[in-house]
């Protein structure tokens, strides 16, 4: 009763929220991979290891702006898009995500009662979070913002590329599964901007503009030594644009500024990671983890490029020179506008980005001999927290193939249905762990995010039951 | 295995039926966007001007002058009139005379005064003296017989130089046998002294050459001889005495260039002023006549500049046979000038200008020598090789007084619209733009426009509808001095739609009409300063109906 009670708590307790990331992953059980999660996971095989690009490819898409089916449908051969239902769905601040990573190596012993490893994997991250303030922008335009401002301050990226070196070890103490791990990154490159404050208020029934400005752009480990030459022109056409037209970003193609750049280790981090498992009884085992609480410090080739100044423009002051016939130009009037703000361009000082944190909170209960369920309740936080509520079955099939099916309250959606597969022929151990591939694969009209991680790990050794 | 089988069922028929979307997706071939309606407003223009930037708008040629924050408008014309060195020069010119020497041995002299136009000025000119810049004195002797003892010497005492301060002195020097000879002289810096007394009366006579012969010889013949004393090519650096002498003023035009656009209306300057500056390097007083003071308007029509009333002794006086006097130069002061006034109070000038004229000319004559009063030696007079007259013109408008219904009309030809279908945005939906404009007005004048958009010299369509014009600035209420009474704000909406906009970009030509006021009905004359502002925000008021494209 006590476990049922506690299932139930767990689960209306998080109804009312939303919630992202690896989901499946953890149901799949005692893959190395899910250490990057909990570190208290075991794995059932004495030694596994991971080699360069075989053991681990994850890559991850989210947008929890909007559901597309709630503001679009296809009739026939037509796909009907409604700005207004679209608009409605937004929040304040909205998140675009992709994220990839990829093991470049593991290995993981266990040694009497403890399972040490060490492992190394790259992972590349970015962040881009938009406002509901430019769609309404788009959509309603600019009139609904006379004394209620256009907040831009949701605006924002963060662009990571960073490798982890990581350590860690779990040990087993009765019911008590207790692990930890610590990561040393190498950060490699960065872009971040989190605005202070950016915000525009039309004032007045002239369309006068108050314009404040507070903010921020940093970068570091870009070539180059100017963010101004980023040369932004080439997105006014965008079927023209090509990454070769950043001026120094074709730095990276250079095979040697590349070797140098990525081996180097200019921008050091720390990172965290604990996590424990209680078994409850011979059917309930809980879990709970914290993992990624860490930061990187950033300090290769910094630019800061900043922005401030609050500013009322309410129309260029030029009318007595137009009334002597001098032109009067587009660029003049933005020219003017762009005056009013201060900008400046900084090479010193260090910057720090925090990792994405995760929270993990798990039940798995044994309904048969190879039957579980598990639930569990997962956030990350993202300049938000981000929840997810997940619920699953995991079923064995001999010691050959473990299959599990998911379905998360995650990214707005209640039906993200997740798969994941485990096949262990022999020393090797194949697995695939996809949340919500449903929808990208086969309605993109609900798809809200994306999770997919696939790899081939070798284990090796005596097997214990877990 | 049953279990096994479940899950497996499950899974392929969950995305089996997740195929029929994806089929579903496959399978658009368009993209229907409901209807939506933004509204976009940009402001554009916020700036203040002042009355003086609208004229210099209107008119670039035209001088704002700003004097303790009045404003006056500023016609300036410069004209110069030189003298005709033709006209004034000194002729070519020969005296002669013959003499016997009855006696051998007899010396003879004798002085000839020859009184004659000594110069092409004007006959009743009494010249004393002229310097001589250039020119050559020839003189001829001739003799009948050889005699080689004969000497003849000339005295010209008209005729000194810085060598020779009384008199100039020529003796002839003849060659053996010879029956004549010449003696040429340079004239350069030379005076030829042309005033000599009357030998019964003592009176200074002008205009005279006076001159003697002496000759003698110790020989025992009798001998005629002739003389003969030429001037040629003489110019002069300066003439002196009493000159009487004619320079004309040709007709000259002054544009009045900001009253080119108007086209009708009431207008009423409380107090113009015509100022004329005579100027002189002569050394002569003289007069200036204005016969002709003539406005045209931009209807071909003309009025004539009167005095009336009063005239003061720095009034000018317009007409034929009315003269201004101007003082002469000196060697001290060698250029002078007067200023001649006409305004409200000495002439018709208030009605002239509200005629609205684009143009004014006038002519007449300078005459030299030509003085009131008394003068204590007339004679001491001159005229430089560069003496000069010249006139300026200069009418000055301080802006004050009345306008009703003035209307100004100004076309722009070769239009060349934007091509707002370029504008991929504008080219797929529909849309109306409204153009608002926010007056804040502290310059006493309403201000009302319309523009017609002209094709082929026909009107196919206008900027406000049903409306002559629309006042797009209101005067405020002035007080009793005509100054102005806080601002008054107008805002004023122009809407162009997508049919509008293709129908006026096909007009080639577009008439701005103005329509100005002063004030109000009950208060229309005005004190216009160079502080009061109007204050104009334009902004552009964009509604875009993407339509729901079925």
């Amino acid at each position: 009763m006590k476990r049922i009670a506690f299932i139930i708590l767990l689960l209306t307790g998080t109804m009312s929220i939303s919630a992202q990331s690896e989901l499946t992953l953890p149901f799949l059980g005692n893959i190395f991979q899910n250490t990057y999660l909990n570190p208290s996971v075991q794995t059932e095989n004495e030694i596994s290891i991971g080699l360069p690009g075989l053991s681990s490819i994850q890559f991850q898409v989210i947008n929890n702006g909007f559901v597309p089916s709630k503001s679009m449908s296809i009739i026939g051969n037509t796909l009907h898009i409604s700005p207004h239902d679209l608009l409605s769905q937004l929040r304040t601040q909205n998140l675009l995500y992709a994220n990839a990573s990829i093991d470049l190596l593991h290995v993981k012993v266990r040694y009497q009662n403890w399972d040490i490893w060490y492992g190394l994997r790259q992972n590349q991250q970015m962040s881009m979070f938009y406002p509901k303030s430019l769609f309404s922008l788009a959509i309603v335009g600019n009139e609904q913002f006379k004394d209620v401002p256009m907040d831009l301050t949701p605006l924002g990226f963060n662009g990571s590329v960073y490798r982890e070196h990581t350590v860690g070890a779990s040990t087993e103490m009765g019911k008590w599964v207790f692990g930890a791990r610590i990561s040393l990154l190498q950060g490699l490159t960065n872009a971040y901007l989190k605005p202070n404050n950016i915000t525009v208020t039309v004032t007045d029934d002239m369309y006068s503009m108050n314009g404040d400005a507070d903010a921020v752009i940093k970068t570091s480990g870009l070539p180059g030594d100017s963010l101004a030459n980023f040369n932004l022109n080439q997105f006014r056409h965008f079927d023209k644009t090509n990454t070769d037209n950043f001026s120094d970003f074709s730095e990276f193609m250079n095979t040697y500024y590349s070797a140098n750049s990525f081996t180097r280790f200019r921008n050091p981090g720390f990172a965290l990671s604990l996590g424990a498992l209680y078994k409850y009884d011979d059917q309930l085992t809980l879990s709970f983890a914290l993992s990624d609480l860490g930061f990187i410090s950033w300090n290769d080739n910094n630019k800061y490029f900043s922005v401030k100044g609050e500013s009322e423009f309410k129309g260029i002051d030029r009318l007595g020179s137009m009334l002597e016939g001098n032109d009067f130009t587009t660029d003049s009037l933005f020219n003017d506008i762009a005056s009013n703000f201060e900008t400046e361009e900084d090479h010193q000082g260090s910057y720090s980005t925090w990792l994405h944190t995760k929270f993990y909170v798990s039940a798995k209960y044994q309904v048969a001999q190879r039957t579980h369920l598990h639930a569990s309740l997962y956030g990350v936080v993202n300049r938000k927290f981000y929840p997810a509520l997940t619920l699953g079955v995991n079923q064995e099939l001999g010691r050959l193939l473990n299959v599990s099916l998911t379905t998360s309250m995650n990214q707005r959606k209640l039906s993200n249905i997740g798969f994941g597969l485990l096949f262990k022929p022999g020393p090797v151990q194949f697995y695939l762990a996809a949340d919500n591939i449903y929808s990208p694969l086969v309605n993109p009209l609900n798809f809200t995010n994306m999770n997919i991680r696939v790899g081939l790990n070798i284990v090796l050794g005596r097997v214990r039951k877990l | 295995m049953k279990k096994i089988k479940t899950i497996l069922t499950i899974i392929v028929i969950s995305f089996s039926l997740g195929g029929c979307y994806l089929n579903d997706y496959r399978n658009i071939e368009k993209i229907q966007i409901d209807s939506f309606n933004p509204t976009y407003g940009f402001p554009i223009i916020n700036s203040s001007i002042t009355i003086t930037d609208l004229l210099s708008a209107a008119d670039s040629t035209t001088i704002i002058a700003v004097r303790n924050d009045s404003i006056f408008l500023v016609f300036n014309q410069e004209m110069d009139f030189d003298l005709d060195l033709n006209d004034f020069k000194v002729p070519d010119i020969s005296f002669s005379g013959t003499l016997e020497l009855p006696s051998p041995g007899i010396a003879f002299e004798g002085y000839h005064k020859d009184y004659k136009n000594f110069t092409t000025i004007e006959n009743d000119s009494e010249i004393r003296s002229i310097d001589l810049k250039n020119g050559t004195l020839t003189v001829k002797f001739e003799r009948d017989v050889i005699d080689n003892d004969l000497e003849v010497t000339i005295i010209l005492q008209s005729l000194t130089t810085s060598a020779s301060p009384d008199s100039t002195v020529i003796t002839s020097k003849w060659a053996p046998n010879a029956l004549s000879h010449t003696i040429t002289m340079n004239l350069a810096g030379a005076k030829l002294l042309l005033q000599a007394p009357d030998e019964t009366t003592g009176i200074p006579l002008y205009n005279m050459f006076t001159w003697a012969t002496r000759i003698k010889s110790k020989g025992q013949k009798e001998v005629q001889l002739k003389n003969t004393i030429s001037f040629s090519s003489l110019e002069f650096e300066k003439v002196t005495g009493l000159i009487h002498y004619e320079v004309p003023i040709p007709t000259q035009t002054l544009d009045l260039a900001a009253f080119t656009s108007i086209k009708d209306g009431e207008f009423n300057l409380s107090n113009p002023n015509v100022a004329l500056i005579l100027g002189t390097s002569f050394g002569i007083p003289s007069s200036a006549q204005i016969s002709n003071f003539t406005f045209k308007n931009s209807k071909k029509q003309t009025r004539e500049l009167k005095n009336e009333g009063v005239l003061s002794d720095n009034a000018l006086r317009v007409g034929v046979g009315n003269k201004n006097y101007i003082p002469a130069a000196s060697s001290t002061i060698p250029y002078v000038q007067r200023r001649l006034l006409i305004n409200k109070n000495n002439s018709n000038i208030k009605d002239v200008l509200s005629f609205l004229p684009v143009e004014v000319m006038l002519n007449g004559k300078f005459l030299l020598g030509d003085y009131n009063g008394t003068v204590a030696d007339p004679h001491s007079f001159f005229v430089n090789h560069g003496s000069s007259f010249d006139m300026d013109m200069n009418i000055e408008v301080p802006l004050a007084g009345s306008i009703k219904n003035l209307i100004f009309e100004k076309d722009i030809d070769n239009i060349e619209w934007p091509k707002l279908d370029s504008i991929k945005m504008l080219s797929n939906y529909d849309y109306n733009i409204d153009m608002l404009m926010k007056t804040t007005n502290e310059i006493p004048l309403t201000f009302g426009l319309q523009v017609f958009f002209i094709e082929n010299e026909v009107v196919i369509d206008s900027l406000y509808n049903n409306v002559m014009v629309e006042n797009i600035v209101q005067s405020p209420r002035v007080d009793n001095l005509g100054l102005p009474i806080g601002n008054t704000e107008k805002t004023s909406v122009v809407t162009m739609d997508r049919k509008k906009y293709e129908r006026v970009s096909k007009a080639s030509q577009m008439r701005l009409k103005f329509n100005l006021e002063t004030a109000t009905e009950t208060q229309r004359d005005v004190l216009f300063k160079a502080s009061q502002k109007l204050n104009v925000q334009m902004a552009v008021k964009l509604h875009l109906m993407v339509p729901s494209n079925n």
